[in-house]
């Protein structure tokens, strides 16, 4: 049990990764590689702030604006400078990489015994059952930290997913979504092509960096290193989440990012579970999202098998 | 509708298999029409097979009967069912219903039109007669214009010209309008010299004479002595202007020339004036580009499948008859000649020996002219477009003479 | 309305592939004119039209739209006073997206974007109602996405679109051309209809003489860049396309006319 709770809890808060992502890959079609350095960002810039006794949400908000700046710039990069967009990410990213190491004075830094954004649930969850340490769940003992973190993850999650499923409806919002569609007919309608793409960059490195410092404070540090792949994770995620539940709007896009990361987790959990070598996850992860990009009626078929097929009628 | 044609001496059997409606009138005619248009100007429609006549056949068969009555053809309708008899009869056509082939058809399939005849064949019309040559070449191009610079000229029935006039009748008016035109017996084509105007003409009746003030002008008083008729054989499918020319002074037996042509065209290339001369005031060497403002070329071969009336004047360098208005021709230099040709929407010719008045005439009668060149030999390497050419048609002739001076 | 004085482009300037897409062109359009552009391919016809739509800036020259100097704005600024069609019956919708949420964009053309919920319910009834004068049953197809419809239909949307808020200036680029000829000639009777009822200023570049005729109320042709001709009032109501199909050819011969044909007219033509 604490297996899957431990997955559902990485799941929920790397789907803010696939959210982010899903904005930049899916809305602006803009494939972002920043990803892998801004996730890093935000786990060493909460990290550091975290052990300099900073609040924790004030380091993880701040952590969310460290990526907001870090899109900003692949995006302004890209717009203003003409650089390609993956040459764009790359720079930043690699950039990112010199960043977090001088964040952190060193290349990984151990958080115990802090306090995370999941302390006042943790706090809360201990009066109300009166100061147990563990937790039946369906007859499993489970350590009320697990379980804070799960909740707080899971109401952070899908606070963020409401938020943002409300925004992209928005008049600002649809032309953000249209601007990945067609860039020439958002400039006939009055806006600047190029400014939803900064924004839109902005916006999905900061959920990433977010993730990122939410992840650092689950698993308790922050590694340099913990960026790289990150960004194929997300986009297995978002694929699993396609082929699960469609992408036939706008609500079930986004839930289907956030269930095809959990998902996503949840395979790989029973994977290691199963002995599969951890040092052989991302090439795993990095053959199933080619296998995802060359054959797109698989997945399509799978869900289809799944849900009876009536939904892309 | 399945069609299946047969040559039979003078006549071209037409067997038709199928329903004449509205359905298959037009492609009926069409193909009917285009025998008229390739000299087949008796046709016998074998209606055996033919299984019914619907009031749009019946409207067909009268648009290809105007053709033929045009070119007076004959037009037959045999072997016909009782129903599509009884059709005819009651629409009032029952004279182009036979009851059997005319007598002096052919009993074999022939292989072409003419076949007992020559591919050319010549009609001597006047042996004697002969072209009295007048020039009227006060301007030179591009000269500035003066009124003493102009003539008057008139067309009476034996004229024949071509040249650079306008019609108006003071100087003022006619500096502005100076433009090719051709005349033949009294018959003037002219084209207002303006980038948008159509040719304009002038036709004599009852006491009215044409005339124009002129500014250059090759002008032949006299009548025309042969005529010849030429037309597409298995080698060769048109006629280019120095064939023609070559035919005139064969058949004429002159080194100079005059010739007046009707055909249909195959391609034809030439040059118009945009602008009348007598609006130029300064300089008498026209530069490119300055000179796109004056005259208009063809750019391509034009007019295909229109009917050309074309009058021209032809000399060998043996002839004494010179003049600067005549030009050596590139295809062959040893001949000098001056070339106008008015272009009408295509009109069928009769066959045979026909009368140049009359046909001219009828061509005026028709849809107005489109277009009137000054034919040029485009001799340019590689992108020229060679010479004029015809395909079927008309042309009559007669040898030239010299008559000094003005007319 | 629209004052272009003296603008110039040349693509690809110094090379071997130097394109002098407009030679100091200049035209003025009056409120409440429908102008069309006619001119063969390579003409400079589209190219005036993205120069005035700001898809590039002319090397030289001035453009004022509503009084107003436009030259140095960029495409999207235009966009305030300018709506448009384009060729391509996809570009001017976002194809994933639902009809819904494509008008709704042009609903604030040039305007703010702000934080509200777009689509709402009374939103899409406004939308639903002026849809359904398109006659083509796409009222209730709002929550579609626009890339499933017809290239006919999106046109008819974008035409919808981009004239949904009073442009000062409708652009027009050979907005029928793509469509199969039953969609052309439906999208042109709503090109009608539509800039008669709303009395718009529009500029249409077309292939079609015959909808050049039919459609506008002048017709400026064009040839290497320049304006050739200017077919306007009283003129324009007697041209025919045949008489369009006249000038073009003369244009032509015009341009087939060179030194090489003048030394042949020298030595033949007297």
């Amino acid at each position: 049990m604490n297996l899957i709770i431990g997955a559902f809890t990485i799941g929920l808060i790397l789907s803010l990764l696939s959210l982010g992502m899903l904005i930049s890959f899916r809305m602006i079609k803009f494939t972002d590689i920043t990803v892998d350095g801004s996730i890093t960002l935000g786990a060493s810039l909460s990290a550091v702030l975290i052990m300099a006794g900073w609040s924790p949400w004030l380091a993880t908000l701040l952590a969310f604006l460290a990526g907001s700046l870090a899109g900003m710039i692949t995006g302004i990069l890209h717009t203003r400078f003409k650089i390609q967009e993956i040459l764009a990410g790359i720079l930043m990213m690699t950039a990112l990489y010199s960043i977090n190491l001088r964040i952190m004075g060193r290349s990984n830094i151990p958080l115990l015994d802090t306090a995370t954004v999941s302390s006042g649930f943790e706090k809360l969850l201990i009066e109300l059952t009166g100061g147990e340490a563990k937790l039946l769940v369906f007859g499993w003992p489970v350590s009320l930290a697990d379980l804070a973190v799960f909740g707080s993850s899971l109401i952070l999650c899908t606070l963020i997913g409401i938020l943002l499923t409300r925004f992209l409806r928005t008049h600002f919002g649809t032309v953000l979504r249209a601007t990945g569609n067609n860039p020439q007919m958002v400039r006939a309608q009055g806006v600047n092509n190029n400014t939803m793409v900064i924004f839109s960059l902005a916006l999905s490195n900061g959920l990433v960096a977010l993730s990122g410092a939410l992840l650092a404070q689950y698993q308790g540090f922050a590694d340099v290193q913990m960026g790289i792949g990150m960004m194929v994770w997300g986009l297995a995620s978002i694929i699993i989440g396609e082929a699960l539940i469609g992408k036939t709007g706008l609500g079930v896009t986004i839930t289907g990012a956030i269930l095809g990361t959990i998902l996503f987790r949840l395979l790989i959990a029973i994977a290691l579970r199963w002995g599969l070598n951890p040092n052989d996850l991302k090439l795993v992860t990095a053959l199933f999202v080619f296998l995802a990009l060359v054959t797109p009626g698989m997945f399509k078929s799978m869900s289809n098998k799944f849900f009876g097929g009536s939904r892309h009628a | 509708m399945l069609l299946t044609q047969e040559q039979r001496g003078k006549y071209l059997v037409i067997a038709a298999n199928g329903r004449l409606d509205a359905t298959w009138a037009d492609y009926f005619a069409d193909t009917c029409l285009d025998h008229i248009r390739n000299g087949h100007h008796n046709l016998i429609l074998d209606a055996q097979e033919l299984s019914f006549l619907s009031s749009a056949g019946i409207r067909s068969l009268l648009r290809i009967n105007k053709e033929i009555l045009s070119v007076k053809g004959s037009f037959l309708i045999v072997n016909s069912a009782p129903f599509v008899a009884k059709t005819i009869e009651m629409t009032g056509f029952k004279q182009w219903l036979s009851e059997q082939l005319p007598e002096e058809i052919s009993t074999q399939k022939t292989n072409q039109l003419h076949s007992e005849v020559e591919k050319t064949e010549t009609y001597v019309l006047n042996p004697s007669a002969m072209l009295t040559l007048s020039v009227v070449a006060n301007w030179q191009p591009w000269q500035s214009l003066t009124p003493d610079k102009t003539y008057k000229l008139s067309f009476p029935n034996s004229v024949f010209a071509l040249g650079i006039g306008s019609a108006s009748d003071n100087f003022d008016e006619a500096k502005l309008s100076f433009g090719e035109f051709i005349a033949v017996g009294s018959h003037v084509i002219f084209q207002p010299p303006e980038v948008k105007s159509r040719p304009d003409y002038l036709i004599a009746e009852m006491d009215y004479i044409p005339e124009m003030i002129v500014i250059q002008a090759l002008c032949c008083q006299g009548e025309m002595s042969h005529l010849f008729r030429f037309s597409p054989e298995e080698r060769i499918l048109s006629f280019t202007i120095s064939e023609i020319i070559d035919l005139v002074f064969s058949t004429t037996k002159s080194n100079s020339v005059a010739f007046v042509i009707l055909a249909e065209v195959d391609g034809l290339v030439g040059a118009t004036l945009i602008q009348s001369p007598g609006q130029k005031s300064e300089k008498d060497i026209m530069p490119f580009p300055e000179i796109r403002e004056w005259l208009s070329f063809c750019g391509d071969r034009l007019f295909a499948g229109h009917q050309a009336l074309v009058f021209g004047i032809a000399t060998r360098k043996e002839s004494d008859v010179k003049h600067s208005l005549l030009r050596p021709l590139p295809a062959n230099p040893e001949i000098s000649g001056h070339i106008h040709a008015a272009v009408f929407p295509f009109q069928p010719l009769q066959n045979g020996k026909i009368d140049l008045i009359k046909n001219v005439q009828k061509f005026l009668n028709g849809p107005p002219p489109e277009a009137l060149l000054h034919l040029i030999d485009d001799d340019r390497p590689i992108v020229g477009l060679g010479q004029s050419s015809f395909i079927r048609g008309a042309c009559w002739c007669a040898p030239l003479q010299n008559k000094e001076g003005l007319v | 309305m629209l004052k272009i004085y003296a603008i110039s482009k040349t693509f690809f300037p110094n090379t071997v592939n130097e394109v002098r897409a407009l030679q100091k062109v200049s035209l003025t359009i009056e409120e409440g004119s429908f102008t069309a552009i006619i001119g063969t391919n390579g003409s400079g016809k589209s190219t005036l039209l993205n120069a005035i739509a700001g898809t590039f800036f002319p090397d030289e020259g001035k453009i004022t739209l509503d009084g107003t100097e436009i030259i140095n704005w960029p495409e999207y600024k235009r966009a305030s006073l300018v709506g448009r069609v384009f060729q391509n019956p996809f570009a001017g919708s976002a194809a994933e997206m639902t009809i819904a949420e494509n008008i709704v964009m042009a609903m604030r053309r040039g305007q703010s974007r702000p934080l509200r919920q777009a689509v709402t319910l009374s939103v899409k009834e406004v939308i639903a109602e002026r849809v359904r004068l398109l006659k083509m049953g796409l009222e209730d197809r709002l929550d579609n996405p626009i890339g499933t419809l017809s290239g006919g239909q999106r046109q008819a949307l974008t035409l919808l679109m981009a004239t949904w808020l009073k442009p000062k200036l409708l652009l027009l680029d050979e907005h029928t051309a793509a469509l199969d000829p039953k969609s052309a000639a439906k999208v042109s009777e709503l090109t009608k209809n539509i800039i008669q009822q709303e009395k718009l200023t529009a500029l249409m570049v077309t292939h079609s003489m015959q909808q050049a005729v039919d459609l506008s109320d002048r017709i400026v042709m064009m040839h290497r860049g320049q304006i050739v001709e200017d077919y306007r009032d009283e003129m324009k109501k007697r041209v025919r396309v045949i008489d369009l199909m006249e000038t073009f050819d003369r244009v032509q011969k015009r341009e087939l006319f060179d030194e090489s044909v003048a030394a042949l007219l020298e030595k033949q033509y007297v």
